[in-house]
């Protein structure tokens, strides 16, 4: 029969387990966003580095006169993914701090968590969203950078050497995008505006910075520094990677300082995001 | 989890209050609501969508505790909206996103597998009259087909009852005829329970076979419309040659009768009488202060009869 002419029945099909529901928002959302040409473009642009960097590490395995362009090690990985990480911060004001505000601005959250889903559900899927597109511009362009300059090495000497990043990539990754990633998504749920999400996401991270400069400066103590989020992403690079801090904070001050970012970006997002809007 | 009876009603309310600081949104309310179509009548701000949202597991009571289909609404939120389909009062939108797109997707978001997901958005949405225009973005919609589509995602996933928030609101007198028209067929031959929240008397008489009123957060009634309206005693449209003094003597003798006399329009009065007195109590009522009646008509009670009663409106 005809779509046009099936008229209202009943629904009698199967139904997927309600624990992967979080998989729909977040493959809708990554599908919305591969399919604009600007974002493409964007991630075009996040693949440079990548792409420049291959060309070191292809250089450094020809000729003997090129060998010695870069030394390919630990350092030079995290200083990649530093790199990397002005692409997520970019990430994160969009289209990350749109992903919520947009839902508020359309009332579109009454509708999601109509259905069978919980508030973590839908956080996690707009979480989701946010940390694939991170994913491929900081862990994924690292780990094929890896198996590049392996693939090229005539002896084992640098996967002895190096087995272990791997792990430190992912670990580094997955600490920052969580971080910033749930950030941004608390500073989406503030405002209807995408735009004003934007920049009060890009607000937090500059005026910490500035704040924990301002504060070292006037009261001479240097672990006031641990107030800036981008003296956090150095420690947390500093633990995985080894090697020196720029900023010198100490690593139990910024897991505390990284818990609170993480916890209160929780909590907003717990205030933040109901179906229904309580005004007492 | 076996379905409740049908005399048990498929949903039910058992003292259940809102408090928003101060503010008592439900207030020890106990209510079962039958199969079939069910109007939530009160004027705004009576508590009707915070029933609703209730329901929904959206708000958690101060106290009470409520069931549907069975269900403690309280410890198993979600598979009691697996089982309800929610049409929101609010103008609603996942952005953009065309009616096919977002009917699925949100299809998929009450499991659905994607296929049949988007096959039941194609027909949901021949059903609520949007077949034509399923391809075009939502935002550019209508209000009238915003409330189209706010119902057919309400209906995708197949479900057992339906919450209708203000269904009609923003429609156009045809819009509002269609709306209702697919409301009737939902309930009558769909075989799903629909519970319509409407401050519109109109649109719950011309749907539902039983109401519950609600009024400043409590219940003030409830039960099928036939018997509220069977249970107002009766009602006479009454004109009198009189002055206003003989107006006010006539209604003071009506009530120490328990019976009551409110304006209507045209200088008529509206005459509600208790059960078991006539029209000749108005004729003696009217002879006891002086006044000649010089209309009389039996009045057929309307929802509205029934609603102004039970709020105590005069």
């Amino acid at each position: 029969m005809p779509i046009y002419d099936q008229s209202y029945r009943p629904y009698s099909g199967t139904l997927s387990s309600h624990s992967m529901r979080w998989l729909t928002i977040a493959k809708a959302g990554l599908s919305h966003y591969l399919s604009r040409k600007l974002f493409l473009v964007f991630l075009f642009v996040g693949f440079i580095p990548a792409i420049a960097r291959g060309v070191i590490i292809w250089l450094t395995h020809q000729a003997a006169a090129t060998s010695q362009i870069s030394t390919i090690d630990g350092a030079w990985f995290r200083n990649f993914l530093d790199w990397q990480g002005q692409f997520l911060l970019l990430v994160c004001i969009w289209p990350g701090a749109v992903l919520i505000a947009r839902d508020l601005k359309t009332n579109a959250i009454q509708l999601y968590l109509s259905k069978p889903l919980t508030r973590l559900d839908y956080v996690a899927g707009k979480f989701a969203v946010l940390a694939g597109i991170a994913a491929l511009l900081m862990p994924a362009p690292a780990l094929l950078l890896f198996l590049m300059e392996t693939g090229l090495s005539t002896d084992t000497t640098f996967i002895t050497s190096f087995f272990w990043l791997p792990f430190a990539i992912l670990g580094y990754s997955l600490v920052v995008i969580i971080g910033a990633g749930l950030l941004a998504l608390a500073a989406s749920s503030f405002t209807r505006s995408g735009r004003y999400a934007g920049l009060l996401f890009f607000a937090i991270v500059f005026f910490s910075q500035a704040g924990g400069q301002l504060m070292r400066f006037i009261t001479g103590d240097h672990s006031w520094i641990v107030l800036s989020l981008p003296a956090l992403m150095d420690q947390t690079g500093a633990i995985f990677f080894g090697g020196p801090t720029e900023f010198g904070v100490h690593p139990l001050p910024a897991l505390g300082m990284y818990s609170l970012v993480v916890g209160l970006s929780l909590l907003v997002l717990r205030r933040r995001v109901r179906a229904v809007e309580i005004v007492t | 989890m076996g379905e409740p009876a049908a005399a048990e009603g498929v949903i039910q309310v058992e003292g259940v209050s809102i408090i928003y600081g101060r503010n008592r949104a439900l207030d020890n309310v106990t209510a079962s609501f039958p199969a079939g179509a069910v109007g939530l009548l009160g004027p705004n701000g009576a508590g009707k969508s915070s029933l609703l949202k209730t329901l929904l597991g959206f708000l958690t009571p101060t106290s009470g505790r409520a069931r549907v289909l069975g269900i403690d609404v309280a410890g198993r939120p979600l598979d009691v909206r697996q089982r309800v389909g929610y049409m929101p009062e609010i103008d609603c939108h996942i952005p953009g996103m065309n009616a096919v797109s977002l009917t699925a997707y949100l299809g998929e978001l009450c499991g659905m597998p994607s296929i049949e997901a988007i096959q039941r958005a194609h027909e949901a949405l021949y059903y609520v009259g949007l077949g034509d225009e399923r391809y075009r973005n939502v935002e550019t919609y209508s209000t009238g087909m915003k409330q189209r589509i706010k119902l057919a995602q309400a209906l995708v996933h197949g479900p057992r009852i339906l919450f209708l928030d203000e269904p009609t609101n923003g429609l156009d007198p045809k819009g509002r005829m269609e709306m209702l028209a697919l409301i009737r067929d939902l309930a009558r031959r769909k075989g799903v329970n629909v519970i319509l929240s409407s401050h519109l008397l109109r649109d719950v008489e011309e749907t539902c076979e039983s109401v519950v009123m609600l009024s400043h957060g409590k219940l003030v009634g409830q039960g099928t419309i036939q018997a509220l309206k069977g249970a107002s005693g009766e009602l006479f449209e009454v004109r009198l040659k009189a002055s206003q003094q003989q107006h006010d003597m006539f209604a003071a003798a009506l009530a120490a009768r328990g019976c009551s006399a409110a304006p209507a329009q045209d200088g008529m009065l509206d005459v509600s009488l208790v059960d078991g007195l006539g029209s000749e109590m108005v004729f003696s009522a009217a002879q006891s202060v002086g006044a000649q009646v010089r209309h009389l008509v039996r009045k057929q009670p309307t929802l509205e009869d029934v609603f102004a009663r039970a709020v105590g409106e005069k």
